[in-house]
């Protein structure tokens, strides 16, 4: 029964239904090894071992009784601390919800408890999702399972972590501006932002809401697939859900002749590492040996879209972190005399320093005087952002754009924690795929200095299938992903 | 570029948010580079164009009008945190 967390969830399904090992010995498998290495990574904040061995118990129940379709069932998997499950603690990594208890389901664990996944706890992330390296959590860095000096990247930091380092079998992040893919890139691990619209965020905690959201981190892309299949759809409870023509399905050969590979020659500039570039060189060679179309293309607006990023989203994130004002949930400091001193009081006590210097930056933006200058000018630049991917999946008729997530692999703990705007500038891969709305996956293709490299595949909207297949055919260039 | 000490003063105050003498500092400094940085966007022409305000394209969404179902479970455990109440009513300090 050794190692059973090893396994990919497709692997586990078809020995957890021909009863193998129980849905038990697997949940006990990833309790073993959350034990074992979790006080080093620091990828949980987090683990309820009751509720799971209980709903793993249900899930053997369900498959003695020969209910074996869905691929999730008996399945443990990890979910980022700032998606609600009933019950349980949710902190956002946060001083200020360091009690809350989650009153109800988002809608995406409704759904994968439909789908008889089974939930360990809660993982570590960087403070309401702002940050990419996981450090600004109030509860400690999540540590990069490939090498304990180096961060696991952000914000989704502990679930990217938690899949690397074999503690489950699959995880979900959020992604706003790269919070799911980048540290997926780092860790090694798969990672994938879906279209806006096509998953629901009711009961994730908001950040950027036009940018905001939720995906599966995993070990292999099949199981992204199944992952995402479970959770997609449009929810009445998210007005911006879009009903989808196609679901997810898992991806079964492309024809790589038909295929055009976009490469956007601005992110392939100074500030890339040339091994990274050198990486990436490599498995677009292999794609084209194999009959794909390679193109040069430009984006030419991608050049803003970090600073058009650093507008919008604070500015969003100002106005959602108001609510959390100490009168109704959360961290309440009572000692003032005044409704206005619990104001600034819980909220100077309870939010960290990444928090506040983005609420401080929305405000500005967004206040009088300097609204038209920076945000409203943004929002217009957004368009052009917007624009610069339609012309090139429509008129130049692309299937997909190559990047690297990153500019560079993990960095160390503490190297960047003073220096904001070089952190932000980790992000520049990234943004611009939310600030359009696109899908975009990070794959892992390869290693430096026993830090993974990752590859970022962006789609046309809702094109999520298309991505999982090229995903797929890469997947197998390079036999298993770098898994640790 | 620094930001004057009373801006991030005045800002810090409208977002509700009592800050340290250092940490004024240090955002003077930091929140300077920021928008140092975001500042190029001024180069880009943007005359005629529209402003895009969401990830999707979205449309006004509508549900019939009529109420939910109770979901009183929900309520009483989002009324259980609460700081401080009476009854089913949330209470405050006094306001001025």
């Amino acid at each position: 029964m050794n190692h059973l967390n090893n396994l990919t969830i497709i692997e586990a399904h078809q020995r957890l239904i021909k009863k193998e090992f129980s849905a038990k010995d697997l949940v006990l498998a990833c309790l073993d090894q959350i034990k074992k290495r979790n006080k080093d990574i620091n990828a949980f904040l987090s683990v309820d071992n009751q509720f799971c061995l209980k709903q793993a118990e249900e899930a053997d129940k369900k498959i003695a009784q020969g209910e074996t379709k869905s691929f999730l069932i008996g399945i443990p998997i990890a979910i980022k601390d700032n998606i609600l499950i009933d019950g349980f603690t949710c902190t956002a990594g946060s001083k200020i919800l360091q009690n809350y208890q989650s009153p109800y389901d988002a809608t995406v664990i409704k759904k994968l408890k439909k789908s008889g996944a089974i939930f360990l706890g809660k993982t570590n992330l960087d403070e309401f999702a702002m940050g990419g390296s996981t450090e600004n959590s109030a509860f400690g860095p999540t540590k990069n399972p490939h090498n304990l000096k180096y961060v696991a990247g952000g914000s989704s930091g502990g679930s990217a972590a938690a899949v690397a380092d074999q503690m489950c079998l699959g995880s979900l992040g959020s992604d706003t501006g790269g919070s799911i893919r980048q540290p997926a890139a780092f860790c090694g691990v798969v990672g994938l932002k879906p279209t806006y619209g096509r998953v629901s965020r009711y009961g994730l905690m908001a950040m950027a809401s036009s940018l905001d959201q939720i995906g599966p981190i995993t070990k292999t892309v099949d199981d992204a697939a199944i992952l995402l299949k479970a959770i997609e759809g449009r929810d009445e409870k998210d007005s911006t859900g879009v009903d989808l023509k196609i679901k997810t399905e898992l991806p079964n050969g492309l024809d790589l002749k038909k295929i055009t590979i976009g490469l956007p020659k601005e992110y392939f500039v100074k500030g890339l590492d040339r091994k990274i570039k050198n990486i990436i060189d490599g498995v677009v060679e292999k794609l084209e040996k194999n009959g794909v179309k390679v193109k040069q293309i430009s984006l030419p607006y991608s050049f803003y879209a970090l600073a058009c990023y650093y507008i919008i989203m604070p500015a969003e994130a100002s106005t959602n972190l108001s609510r959390y004002d100490g009168i109704k949930y959360g961290l309440s400091k009572r000692d003032g005399k005044t409704l206005s001193d619990i104001y600034f009081d819980s909220r100077s006590h309870g939010f960290g320093e990444e928090v506040q210097r983005r609420i401080i930056l929305g405000t500005y933006v967004l206040s009088a005087g300097y609204y038209d200058e920076y945000y409203l000018k943004a929002q217009k630049v957004r368009t052009l952002i917007k624009r610069d991917f339609k012309q090139v999946f429509e008129k130049e008729k692309i299937d997909f754009l190559l990047t690297p997530t990153t500019p560079t692999t993990a960095w160390q703990i503490n190297e960047k924690i003073n220096d904001s705007l070089s952190m932000y500038l980790a992000d520049i891969y990234t943004v611009s795929v939310n600030l359009a709305g696109l899908p975009a996956m990070s794959l892992p293709v390869g290693n430096i200095n026993g830090l993974p490299v990752g590859l970022q595949i962006i789609g046309d909207y809702f094109e999520e299938n298309k991505i999982l297949r090229i995903a797929k055919v890469i997947e197998q260039f390079n036999g298993d992903c770098p898994r640790k | 570029m620094n930001i004057s000490k009373e801006k991030i003063e005045h800002f810090a105050k409208l977002a509700r948010l009592k800050l340290s003498p250092e940490q004024i500092k240090k955002y003077q400094r930091q929140l300077g580079g920021i928008l140092n940085y975001v500042k190029q966007l001024k180069k880009i022409k943007t005359d005629n164009i529209e402003i895009c305000s969401g990830g999707g394209d979205l449309r006004s969404v509508f549900r019939p009008d009529k109420s939910e179902d109770k979901r009183e479970n929900e309520n009483k455990k989002i009324l259980e945190q609460v700081p401080e109440k009476q009854n089913r009513l949330i209470k405050v300090k006094k306001v001025l």
